[in-house]
């Protein structure tokens, strides 16, 4: 085990440069650059020159990918092309508002995993139709729809939610942050729904028509043993992949999504600055994202070893 | 205890399995009949089937419809008749541009499912052998291809889609094949997972020393194994791709104008959200019936394909 | 002949960026004409809040640093603006604002403006000619890389010979003189002088500024979530009605729209979609105006292309464009056609110029004497070549742009033009309009227009292309036109220039002139004092209040 988290952590390492390396690339690569910044092109030639000079755009990309690296594995990220403000501050004041957002999403997500044994249990009731046939109504159409339809249809009728944003100014209180956030947690939560709870239904019931299974029960082992001992275990494996991606999913944001409900997150800024070739703002995002996706899949490997002991790591 | 009972579980199994084994993994008319027969039985899966096939036949036919039925086309123009509402004759209204709502929901319906489909295929085509190659074999193999999966799944991919929108101006199969390049990574992920506990199940272990080959072990042994999960991932890939490419179409990265997927007009129609509902109703519908349709199909071909279900 | 650069002063000639006519919720520099204490028959109490939603967020409050639209807003604010302004009733007029009056000398070189006695930054200490010279210096300063730096070059000399005096001579005598002279707005010499000009960090003045000397001060900004400004007591127009301002950044516009219906905020702007149902409101009321610096969208040709070098061409495409469609389908009426290149609320236009209407068969006409027949699937063809244009736009998420490129498109398809449109990523748009190898035949744009007719110069020399000519038009005749209306000194002797360049423009078609937008908002019936100019509503923020 200790060689094989090891050797992961040497790969990940590696993994992070060739990532960072493809990434300065492709965003370098793509059209556009300083010429972009200013959308008002009376700026004079020789501006946008010492400018580009300064923010050294005009070195050849392997110095320019080199000074980033130096500079990035000391900490310093450096400051955004749009306002001069260090990029970590940049992302760290917007960071709150998205993990907020999607902490709680994903716990009431969660509510999909035992929907999903319930219905394996009880496959073919009613009770299984129904659930496939709700978690699945929430999330036939786009989520940012569904949120800006629910917010119209809201404010025309009956306003049981505010339309947007992530509390009422001059009453910042626990409540009105919650009643902010019931909506878009809610519907992004779906998501988490139909996921979670289609996988735990396939798995259960795969699990549950396997002899070991079978065997508990002619034992006499009860319902809930067999349940808890041999079945849950067994079919968490896909969910356990799925919480690889959870921690990158947590900072990462959806630019519709919060625009939809004015909700100042990452997503919103990350597309900005893509937009307006933030280079700094965007290498720095990436590359921490980039962080988070490989270190939650490590731990889904780690965690398949727990859940399911016949895997095995040389 | 638990070991103990697994223990003597597996053994027996290990006995009972080799010899039926075969017969049960190995696809034959009377596997496929059994899989349509319990398929029937389930009355949400056949309401699936139904809905698909209707959706599937009208939009592929819209041409037809549109220059026989209806004697339209999905470009015209009539900016004097523009926001019309429903009425019979222009059954879904028009456009902001007078273009006919209802011929525009049938072409669109086959830019979208397209794009859905070839999604599905490629994330699947490329995800599956290399999830399956990764969990089989472990190892180093699992580390190569784990790296490329986590390499790639880190590219930024709104830089991606911009470079290639400039220089390929991509059509919609084209968008299509993209957007599965990017995705198949979680397919492979998720098959990974499933393929490294299967694999290690005693039968695989018997099988192998019964002088079983790696290609007879993978396909006929653990593939269908992995059916279950694959039904549920070629169905949310489908879907996703459906409602994915909704979203890039907010960032104008999406199937470009004029012609129509049921994504842009979606997205199209939010300006018009109290002035000319239908526009966003018809599109928002379709794809409402159309994912609906796909989820509740998968999950019953996942259940119609389990070799181990008893009524 | 030389011609002088631009000036901030002049609204910049920028690229409408989004959907037309719409005006940010930020006030524009225009004083009234009177003392400003006088307040316009006083109803409603002084205090209260107004909330104005907004769908972008500023960058930050330096005013030499930042220069999109929503900084912008933001600045004016908080800082208080220039020597003199516009007067919002007659915008080719100047009135005193920071200067309470000023001279010229007669050789037009020299102007001295006389600063108001009573001037004072929020903290209660004096603004001065001392202020106003070494913000100038500062911002002239290479290193400070002030984006409009070029504003500077008409300057000789930028004298505080004492406290109340601020003195500017320029190099060259022109018509725009004043507009030059009254380059920059000064910061607080005093709190910024022990600053950074530049780092953010090391100037908390640069995102929260606390000395100020517009109508409002800073009282806390969230970023892209909110800001709250709290009435200046030490204005120099008085304090403003208002207790507070706070803008209020909402992801959408339509979400924007949502709250104006609901009461949540006083102030929204609007698509053009909701215009209808925004003047049925019971609670809200849409002010709108036809703004002096107005914003126009036109279809630009690239002139290096050989096909649309001959002018019939250009001509039987201008006849090809229904523009009344245009305004009442696409903009809802809130536009109006315009044949050349100034819009109808300057001094100098001219209503008298070709006007290419709508009239498909002439057009048809037109390409068959230049040499264009139909071939066997009705595209027009010459010498065995398609008549085959390239259409650009961008953003490719404005929707206006979109839906002009579509009908563009399909109206050149009944001349036999055959279009294929493109809808570019703005950075990558701006990459292919301004920069080799300029493979687009067409694009659709728009300008906003400055108060002068003077700095549309720069879109049509030959040494600003490919940045703001983007399309390559060179009219030396033009350009001496130009040179003309800026050396004569009254509306009446520069405007035989500025109309004989538009007849020219008009009949040259380097672009298909379009329509111009009305500029309008929503503001709610709670906010009294608004008042409209053809500057738009901004000017007299300090007045309004809540009924």
């Amino acid at each position: 085990m200790a060689r094989f988290l090891v050797r992961r952590l040497i790969q990940s390492a590696f993994i992070l440069l060739g990532v960072s390396i493809l990434s300065f690339g492709l965003m370098r690569l793509a059209p556009g650059g300083l010429v972009a910044m200013y959308a008002n092109p009376r700026i004079s030639q020789a501006t946008i020159e010492r400018l580009e000079e300064q923010l050294g755009l005009n070195d050849p990309l392997p110095i320019s990918y080199a000074k980033w690296l130096t500079s990035a594995l000391r900490g310093n990220f450096g400051v955004s092309f749009i306002d001069q403000r260090p990029v970590v501050d940049k992302i760290a004041e917007r960071l709150p508002a998205t993990i907020e957002l999607s902490l709680a999403a994903l716990l009431l997500g969660l509510l999909g995993i035992p929907l999903g044994v319930f219905a394996a249990m009880h496959r073919g009731s009613w009770a299984d139709n129904l659930i496939r046939v709700f978690t699945v109504v929430g999330n036939a159409v786009p989520h940012w729809w569904l949120g800006l339809m629910i917010l119209v249809i809201s404010a025309n009728t009956v306003r049981i939610f505010p339309l947007g944003g992530m509390y009422t100014q001059g009453h910042d209180t626990l409540v009105d942050r919650l009643w902010h956030l019931a909506l878009p947690a809610t519907i992004t939560a779906m998501g988490g729904w139909i996921g979670y709870s289609r996988y735990m239904r396939s798995e259960v019931l795969d699990v549950l028509g396997q002899d070991f299974v079978r065997t508990a029960r002619a034992k006499g082992l009860s319902e809930r043993v067999v349940l808890v001992r041999h079945v849950f275990r067994n079919a968490l494996i896909p969910i356990v992949t799925l919480m690889g991606g959870v921690l990158a999913a947590l900072v990462g944001g959806s630019v519709l999504f919060e625009n939809t409900f004015s909700w100042p997150g990452i997503g919103r800024m990350a597309v900005q600055a893509a937009f307006q070739r933030d280079y700094p703002v965007l290498m720095a995002l990436n590359m921490f994202t980039a962080f988070l996706v490989i270190l939650g899949n490590l731990l889904a490997d780690i965690a398949y070893g727990w859940v399911d002991p016949r895997v095995r790591y040389e | 205890m638990a070991q103990e009972s697994k223990a003597g579980a597996v053994r027996s199994a290990t006995l009972r399995r080799a010899a039926p084994a075969e017969p049960e993994a190995r696809p034959s008319p009377g596997y496929l009949a059994l899989t349509w027969q319990r398929l029937r039985r389930d009355r949400v899966s056949m309401f699936a089937i139904y809905l698909f096939a209707a959706i599937c036949l009208i939009t592929v036919t819209a041409p037809l419809v549109a220059t026989y039925v209806l004697h339209t086309d999905p470009n015209a123009q009539d900016l004097r008749n523009n926001f019309a509402p429903p009425a019979p004759g222009r059954w879904l209204g028009t456009d902001e541009l007078g273009r006919d709502n209802l011929t525009r929901v049938l072409y669109a319906g086959r830019v979208s499912l397209l794009i859905g489909f070839m999604v599905a295929v490629v994330s699947l085509l490329v995800g599956v052998p290399a999830g399956l190659v990764a969990g089989f074999y472990g190892g180093r193999v699992d580390d190569a291809i784990n790296a490329v999966i986590q390499v790639l799944q880190n590219i930024p991919t709104l830089f991606f889609l911009i470079i290639l929108s400039v220089t390929f101006r991509p059509d919609p199969t084209m968008l299509a094949v993209i957007i599965g390049v990017i995705g198949w990574m979680g397919t492979a992920r998720l098959v990974r997972g499933q393929t490294l506990s299967v694999g290690r199940r005693d039968y695989i272990d018997a099988a192998r020393v019964l002088g079983a080959s790696d290609a007879r072990l993978l396909f006929q042994h653990i593939l269908p194994n992995l059916i279950s999960v694959v039904s549920v991932v070629a169905g949310f890939e489908i879907a996703s791709g459906i409602l994915f490419e909704s979203g890039l179409s907010y960032l104008g990265l999406g199937v470009q104008p004029p012609t129509a997927s049921w994504g842009n007009m979606l997205q199209n129609s939010l300006d018009y959200v109290t002035r000319a509902p239908w526009l966003v109703a018809a599109p928002g519908l379709m794809i409402f019936l159309t994912v609906l349709a796909i989820f509740l199909l998968a999950d019953g071909l996942r259940d119609a394909f389990d070799p181990r279900m008893r009524g | 002949m030389h011609l002088p650069s631009v000036s901030r002063a002049a609204v910049c000639l920028v690229v409408a960026l989004l959907l037309a006519g719409c005006s940010p919720p930020s006030p524009d520099a225009g004083p009234s004409r009177v003392d400003p204490r006088d307040a316009p028959a006083g109803e409603g109490q002084p205090g209260g809040t107004m909330t104005v939603a907004t769908t972008g967020d500023a960058v930050s409050f330096h005013p030499y640093k930042v220069t999109d639209t929503a900084s912008r807003g933001y600045q004016g604010l908080v800082y208080a603006g220039g020597l003199v302004a516009h007067d919002p009733h007659n915008p080719e007029q100047f009135i005193p604002w920071l200067a309470e009056s000023w001279s010229v000398s007669d050789d037009r070189l020299t102007y001295t403006f006389h600063l108001r006695p009573d001037l004072r930054w929020s903290d209660g200490v004096p603004i001065t000619s001392a202020d106003f010279k070494w913000t100038f210096e500062q911002a002239l300063k290479p290193e400070n890389q002030y984006p409009y730096a070029s504003n500077f070059a008409p300057i000789a000399a930028y004298e505080a010979p004492d406290p109340g005096t601020v003195v500017v001579t320029l190099k060259e005598p022109l018509a725009v003189g004043l507009d030059n002279a009254d380059v920059i707005g000064p910061l607080p010499k005093h709190v910024w002088e022990n600053l950074d000009w530049n780092d953010a960090a090391k100037n908390p003045e640069i995102m929260a500024p606390t000395v100020v000397s517009g109508p409002f001060k800073l009282k806390e900004w969230q970023r892209d979530s909110h800001a709250t400004f709290v009435a200046n007591d030490l204005y120099f127009k008085g304090r403003p009605k208002l207790d507070s301002y706070v803008v209020q950044i909402v992801g959408t516009q339509s979400i924007a729209f949502q709250k104006l219906r609901t009461g949540e905020v006083d102030r929204a702007d609007f698509d053009p979609a909701d215009y209808e149902q925004a003047t049925r409101l019971d609670n809200a009321t849409v002010y709108e105006w036809w703004p002096a610096a107005a914003t126009w969208n036109y279809l630009g040709f690239n002139l290096r292309k050989p096909v649309l070098q001959d002018v019939r061409v250009r001509r039987a495409l201008a006849y090809g464009i229904d523009r009344q469609l245009i305004i009442d389908k696409i903009q809802y009426g809130l536009a109006r056609p315009i044949y050349s290149a100034y819009p109808s609320s300057c001094w100098c236009y001219n209503p008298d110029v070709p006007h290419y209407d709508y009239d498909p068969e002439r057009g048809r006409q037109l390409l068959a004497e230049a040499g264009w027949a139909p071939g066997p699937d009705g595209i027009l063809v010459k010498d065995g070549e398609r008549l085959r244009l390239r259409m650009i736009y961008g953003p490719n998420t404005s929707k206006v742009r979109e839906r002009i490129a579509t009908v563009a498109q399909e109206e050149f398809r009944q001349l036999g033009v055959e279009v294929d449109i493109q809808g570019l990523e703005w950075a990558a748009f701006l990459q292919a309009v301004h920069m080799p190898p300029f493979d687009w035949d067409m694009t659709v744009l728009g300008w906003t227009s400055t108060l002068d007719p003077h700095w549309m110069y720069q879109v049509w020399s030959e040494e600003n292309i490919p940045k703001l000519n983007a399309g390559a038009y060179v009219n030396k005749r033009v350009e001496q036109l130009f040179d003309q209306g800026v050396h004569a000194f009254t509306p009446e002797e520069r405007k035989p220039a500025y109309q004989e360049i538009q007849k020219i423009l008009a009949d040259d078609l380097p672009y298909i002139f379009l329509t111009m937008s009305k500029s309008y908002t929503g503001i709610s019936n709670r906010i009294g004092g608004i008042e409209v100019t053809p500057l738009g509503i901004g000017h007299n923020i300090e007045q309004w209040y809540v009924k």
